[in-house]
């Protein structure tokens, strides 16, 4: 074999046990979120109530609720107003039924929409079907 | 200084960047550091040195300024006087190989030294870290490309410029 030749399959050999030793015990590690916040779920009719408990760095409950899609499936909509949830869970919101998700947070209504909830740690953010 | 050297210097520098933007969508794949070796042997450390220091202030004007700047107003005269100095002893392509080679793997130990004395000597320790992938890409694919070129081209161009008449080593 060429004498080059060799010298770079070694070379490359090397890089890729470097590599390999370097994803090993050196590369960062995914990190926990540093937040850790308590979800409710509430829809009635449909007996769905349920309680998660979720670790995170999201700064808004919007960008925390799409880090969880596949388990809370959530659904928005967009309006003028902003967007707004419309489902979760599975079951979407009947407009004809005058029902809408409300948002508290510590048993307190949200005064604004996900996109501009803060997440903060410790706190519960709940989230019922109601109606108006 | 003749003007056939200012010119030389010019053409040399040009080479680097157009080298360095060639290659640049590539992160960590490099021709800089073949061709400040291969100038430095080829014509020289006081030429290769002013090459450098034009391509470096290119680079500035280009991109802007960083702490980065630094950096490379100290590595790339290192290589080349690193260079000037075993070239004296050897020739050898291998030997080169290895120099450029050492000289990737510690490209990011370099910079995180700056990194240090700007913010700290964690972010300096966390950024050479984070990069350490990076330099092992760098020192490798430089071992490889000083070991494929050097030969062909320190002879291909020692031809064409003594038919020019321009001085080599």
């Amino acid at each position: 074999m060429n004498k080059k030749v060799m010298w770079i399959v070694i070379a490359v050999l090397c890089a890729l046990v470097a590599l390999f030793m370097y994803n090993q015990y050196l590369a960062p590690g995914g990190q926990e979120g540093s937040k850790t916040v308590t979800m409710e779920i509430v829809v009635a009719p449909e007996g769905i109530e349920k309680t998660y408990e979720f670790k995170t760095d999201a700064d808004f409950v919007y960008a925390l609720m799409m880090e969880v899609e596949s388990t809370i499936k959530p659904e928005f909509q967009e309006s003028s107003f902003g967007i707004y949830i419309t489902g979760l869970e599975g079951y979407t919101a009947d407009e004809t039924k005058n029902e809408f998700y409300s948002i508290k947070v510590n048993g307190e209504d949200a005064v604004v929409g996900v996109k501009e909830l803060p997440v903060e740690d410790g706190k519960t953010y709940r989230f019922e079907l109601s109606t108006w | 200084m003749k003007a056939r050297d200012i010119t030389l210097v010019a053409i040399l520098s040009a080479s680097l960047t157009a080298g360095k933007i060639v290659l640049m969508a590539i992160p960590n794949i490099e021709i800089v550091t073949f061709l400040m070796i291969a100038f430095t042997i080829l014509f020289g450390a006081r030429k290769a040195l002013l090459a450098a220091l034009v391509f470096v202030t290119t680079e500035v004007l280009m991109y802007g300024f960083g702490t980065w700047i630094l950096g490379y107003y100290i590595i790339w005269p290192v290589l080349i006087l690193l260079t000037h100095t075993i070239v004296k002893q050897t020739e050898s392509e291998y030997v080169f190989s290895v120099l450029a080679a050492i000289y990737g793997f510690l490209f990011g130990f370099f910079f995180a030294i700056f990194e240090s004395i700007f913010y700290g000597v964690s972010y300096g320790i966390a950024y050479w870290i984070s990069g350490i992938p990076f330099d092992i890409v760098h020192g490798i694919s430089n071992f490889i490309i000083v070991l494929v070129l050097f030969k062909p081209l320190i002879h291909s161009l020692r031809l064409i410029l003594s038919k020019w008449h321009v001085e080599t080593r």
